[in-house]
């Protein structure tokens, strides 16, 4: 006997049969009890279906990008006609703006260079609203950010950065091993200079910034609501056009590298048009004279987000208008230092951003910040601190971590009281299960990785006696979602023992 | 199948014409009247082709708008609106979908997007069949996929399409069989579809 055709079966459980068909059909499902499982699986995916069409995104999603969006649109030219002849358009206009009004300048100690350049928000001639060109007035960039060896050569003189506090045009910042500065300006943008990097602050005026750099990486974050959204970054080898809000570029004799953590980039040969843009979250390296990414990457959940951490500096919320003297000056006002050390030296985590390890000296605003230190194997410490307008300092020696029997992360105790709480959804898997097969019956068990959270970073079935291997992965899914308040950094393994009813 | 759930939000035809005008004359507010008044379509549409639990969506939806604001000076009026940015819409999923082969990771971020309705059980189900939907349509090529999505989830007949993604009606129809073939026969050999309607 022939079996039916999963088309026509989808067909027929949509009514879109002819009824002589159709009956021809239902004598068929009648008597092949394989059609009927054909005929039950389409009706779920159609199910499945409806359930998509049913479905919204989050309400929120792209209200915050909406100011983004009309910036990047508004720094552009008028479009011409053709998709792929856009970007042309944006890119020149970038240079001609670049031109004008200033950018940013990479450059390596010897044949590479690296420019970044701010492209100014212009409004098409025609509109009403477009403000008049602001005239360049020199800013003044705070540093929030200073950990390792950092030294600021300011006017022929070497300065600690922490001591420093602001920075000029025309100073210089130089990292060594384990050497960051993290600092911002007055258009709510900032820039996290990594270790073993020197750069210069050729000019930094108001929507005009020059930064020169020897060598090394920077990352480079745009305030998601200020003017400069759309960035160029130019190499010897590329053009490289943002208009994300946060990103990181590095160069060398060998390429450019270009790893996308927010919106979109366009990557070209200097001079040419045509440009490959890149869409977050993705890790492109671009040889010289190519516009076609090697090493294309698309950067997993896990990948981005440690890139985020690694690049993260906590930017302080940048108010006001552009006037960058009465903003830094009120910055300054609401902000203090504040200095970190742990012995051990630990990874620091203040309002739950995390900044590296110490020792760190942080800006951060007044008021009471949450200030936490981990190590593998040392108990986590956190601290409340209340910052004033005196400079905060936090000095703590870490503890071996000794689990305590009565809160051990590890404890069974607390795994089961876990799986209590969690008992129809794992009793949902096992339910779904013995839909085919009744007595399914047997004992998973899990080896469940605890990040220094508390949270399930990785799990392993460990062993599994059932006969259907998707009890186990949907029991995965079930405690990759789970977070125990006390537990770090632990792996344990637990036995989850499934019964059949009655 | 049609579901034909797709709804979309359109202004009257005069405050449409004076918004388009404004937006050509590249009046910000304007542009910000036409990102409120169209978010969330747009949202939806590309949430829809491309799979619940991306983290891209703010992405692929900014894309659409930058791409729209370009090109509203060359908006004749032709189509409504919001066809017009439907289309871009679309366009701009294509491209996604084409640059990234790997799509639609539904992972268990899916339980964030789906409401909580019934029991557990239940949620269980929907959430393991809409993984298992867009696991095989991430199976199909980009211009399967795409067809499919826009015939069976937003409710187009196969002429829609073509007008939609500018291909003549017998390819799309063509796109449409292969498409629906090889999703309902992947779906035929899933067990998460166990239990369907019947």
């Amino acid at each position: 006997m022939s079996h039916l055709d999963p088309v026509r079966l989808a067909d027929y459980a949509l009514g879109r049969v002819a009824p002589a068909r159709r009956e021809r059909m239902a004598r068929h499902l009648a008597e092949c009890e394989s059609c009927r499982q054909v005929l039950s699986r389409v009706g779920g995916a159609q199910a499945a279906l409806k359930a998509v069409a049913e479905q919204s995104p989050a309400a929120s999603v792209g209200t915050a990008r909406m100011e983004a969006t009309l910036r990047w649109t508004w720094s552009g030219k008028e479009p011409r006609a053709g998709r792929s002849r856009h970007w042309p358009a944006a890119l020149a206009f970038g240079l001609a703006a670049a031109a004008a009004v200033g950018f940013w300048i990479v450059r390596p100690r010897h044949e590479a260079r690296v420019e970044v350049q701010a492209l100014l928000p212009k409004a098409p001639p025609s509109s009403p609203a477009a403000p008049a060109a602001l005239p360049l007035r020199p800013l003044q960039a705070l540093v929030t950010l200073v950990a390792g060896d950092a030294v600021l050569r300011h006017e022929g003189r070497e300065l600690d950065p922490r001591k420093a506090g602001t920075l000029t045009m025309g100073d210089r910042l130089v990292t060594r091993q384990g050497g960051r500065v993290g600092f911002q300006w007055g258009e709510g943008s900032g820039a996290l200079l990594e270790p073993d990097s020197a750069l210069g602050l050729a000019r930094l005026e108001l929507r005009a910034q020059a930064l020169e750099l020897d060598h090394g990486r920077v990352a480079v974050r745009v305030g998601p609501h200020q003017p400069g959204e759309s960035l160029r970054v130019v190499t010897p080898h590329h053009e490289v056009s943002v208009h994300g809000t946060w990103f990181v570029v590095g160069a060398s004799a060998s390429g450019t590298t270009v790893e996308v953590l927010e919106g979109v980039v366009a990557v070209s040969l200097p001079g040419q048009s045509e440009g490959h843009r890149i869409a977050a979250p993705m890790k492109m390296f671009f040889p010289p004279g190519q516009i076609v990414g090697e090493r294309v990457h698309e950067m997993s959940a896990r990948e981005a987000s440690a890139l985020r951490a690694a690049s993260e500096f906590g930017m302080l919320p940048w108010n006001g208008s552009l006037d960058s003297a009465g903003v830094l000056a009120g910055l300054l006002a609401a902000t203090s230092s504040l200095q970190l050390q742990s012995e051990p030296a630990g990874q620091i985590a203040v309002d739950g951003v995390s900044f590296g390890a110490a020792p760190l000296w942080l800006r951060r605003p007044h008021g009471r910040h949450l200030v936490e230190f981990t190590r593998p194997g040392f108990a986590p410490e956190t601290h409340w601190m209340l910052l004033e307008m005196e400079p905060g300092e936090l000095r703590t020696s870490l503890r071996v971590d000794k689990p305590s029997p009565t809160i051990a992360p590890s404890s069974p105790e607390e795994v089961r009281e876990m799986a209590r709480q969690r008992q129809r959804q794992i009793e949902a898997c096992h339910t779904h299960a013995l839909k085919r097969d009744p007595d399914l019956a047997g004992t998973i068990s899990l080896r469940i990785r605890v990040g220094d959270a508390g949270q399930v970073v990785n799990t392993a079935v460990e062993d599994d006696t059932l006969a259907d291997p998707t009890v186990a992965e949907c029991l995965r899914r079930e405690v990759s979602g789970w977070k125990w308040p006390r537990a770090r950094n632990v792996t344990l393994v637990f036995p989850f023992v499934f019964r059949t009813p009655g | 199948m049609s579901t034909g759930k797709r709804t979309r939000t359109d202004l009257p035809e005069q405050e449409v014409d004076a918004l388009v005008e404004r937006c050509r004359k590249g009046d910000r507010e304007a542009l910000g009247t036409l990102y409120r008044q169209y978010r969330a379509d747009v949202a939806r549409t590309l949430f829809r082709i491309l799979g619940p639990g991306r983290g891209d969506l703010e992405d692929v939806l900014q894309e659409v708008f930058i791409e729209a604001f370009r090109s509203i000076p060359r908006f004749r009026g032709d189509s409504k609106l919001s066809t017009w940015l439907y289309r871009i819409c679309i366009n701009v999923a294509m491209q996604r979908l084409r640059k990234l082969k790997r799509l639609a990771e539904v992972q268990p971020e899916v339980a964030a997007d789906l409401q909580d309705e019934g029991t557990p059980h239940r949620t269980l189900e929907a959430r393991e069949r809409m993984a298992a939907v867009y696991r095989i349509l991430d199976e199909l090529s980009p211009k399967k996929r795409l067809v499919f999505v826009l015939h069976e989830i937003e409710g187009h007949e196969a002429k829609e399409i073509a007008e939609l993604v500018g291909s003549p009606v017998l390819t799309v129809r063509t796109r449409l069989h292969y498409a629906r073939k090889e999703f309902y026969e992947r779906v035929s050999r899933e067990q998460a579809f166990d239990g369907g309607l019947v």
